[in-house]
């Protein structure tokens, strides 16, 4: 059996060390709630600094990189340097190539140009196209070329450029050679 | 019947002497064809001898090649009357011109959009009927 004192002092114990344990959940839960303010201040500012770093950092890059804009502006400029003297090279060689063909092509521009004047006037080149052309349509129209018209022709087809006489000896041709156009006298075409 | 038999004795031999000469002349003359006028689309031929000599009166073939221009021009009508003509300023078929002759036979091609020569063609042959 257990005896009265006991039983008091076991009651005793019991409550103090529930009195303790709620002080002692007091204190932890104050210690605790201070602990996490004062991690939360130092997260805040903590922050505050990594953004400040941040900055700096970035401060710092753009340094760099203003370095290394001009770095890449030098080395375009060596590379526009180069550019300019292989530019040169190439047109030196072009030119000293080219020359004599351009030569010989306006040589024989002015050939040509000699030549198509030498026949006629633009404007007399026009009304002579017009004139064959006329001939031309009206044998289609009649079905027959008849060899004043003929003489006619020949006449003005001399003095048109070459390129013109071509063309006008095509449509002729091909009127012919389609039963278009019937000759009176088909020797005196040519001749 | 003396009469008779001095007719064969003349008759027989002139005979023969014409068959003779006949067929001599016939080994002599060689292979021959008449290369008249022809045309169809895109082609036109003949020879300058076999169209001169013809009877018809139409048929002819001709190339005229003026040399300031640098220009041919050919034709040619057949016995029907249908005429066919192409012109070219290319330098290797103005060239093949100055190879004919009378006796020449002329084959042309054209395309038939333009009337452009795309091939001319000379034979000089035996065979090819001469002008008379």
């Amino acid at each position: 059996m257990i005896d009265k004192t006991t039983k008091y002092f076991a009651i005793a114990i019991a409550l103090s060390f529930a009195i303790g344990s709620y002080f002692g959940y007091l204190v932890a839960y104050t210690m605790f709630n201070d602990s996490n303010e004062i991690a939360v201040t130092v997260q805040t500012e903590l922050e505050k600094l990594s953004s400040k770093i941040s900055t700096l950092h970035y401060s710092t890059n753009d340094s760099d990189h203003s370095k290394q804009i001009i770095q890449r502006q030098d080395n375009l400029s060596t590379n526009d340097t180069m550019q300019k003297e292989l530019t040169e090279v190439i047109r030196d060689t072009l030119k000293a190539e080219l020359t004599p063909i351009l030569s010989g092509f306006h040589k024989n521009n002015q050939r040509i140009a000699l030549q198509d004047a030498s026949h006629s006037e633009p404007e007399t080149i026009r009304a002579d196209i017009e004139s064959v052309n006329v001939i031309i349509s009206s044998a289609i129209s009649s079905g027959f070329l008849d060899d004043n018209s003929v003489q006619d022709f020949n006449k003005i087809l001399q003095k048109l450029p070459k390129i013109e006489q071509e063309k006008a000896y095509s449509k002729l041709l091909t009127a012919i050679n389609n039963g278009e156009i019937k000759l009176d006298n088909p020797m005196i075409l040519f001749h | 019947m003396i009469k008779a038999l001095k007719f064969h004795k003349i008759f027989i031999p002139v005979i023969t002497l014409i068959s003779m000469l006949f067929v001599s002349s016939m080994a002599f003359s060689g292979l021959t064809v008449n290369t008249g006028v022809i045309t169809s689309e895109g082609y036109f031929s003949g020879s300058f001898g076999s169209s001169r000599n013809s009877a018809n009166g139409i048929e002819y073939i001709s190339c005229t090649f003026t040399g300031h221009d640098n220009l041919l021009v050919c034709g040619a009508t057949d016995r029907n009357g249908v005429s066919k003509y192409c012109y070219t300023t290319d330098p290797d078929m103005t060239k093949t011109v100055s190879s004919m002759t009378d006796s020449s036979l002329v084959i042309i091609r054209f395309e038939t959009t333009y009337s452009q020569c795309t091939s001319i063609r000379i034979t000089n042959a035996s065979y090819v009927e001469p002008r008379n």
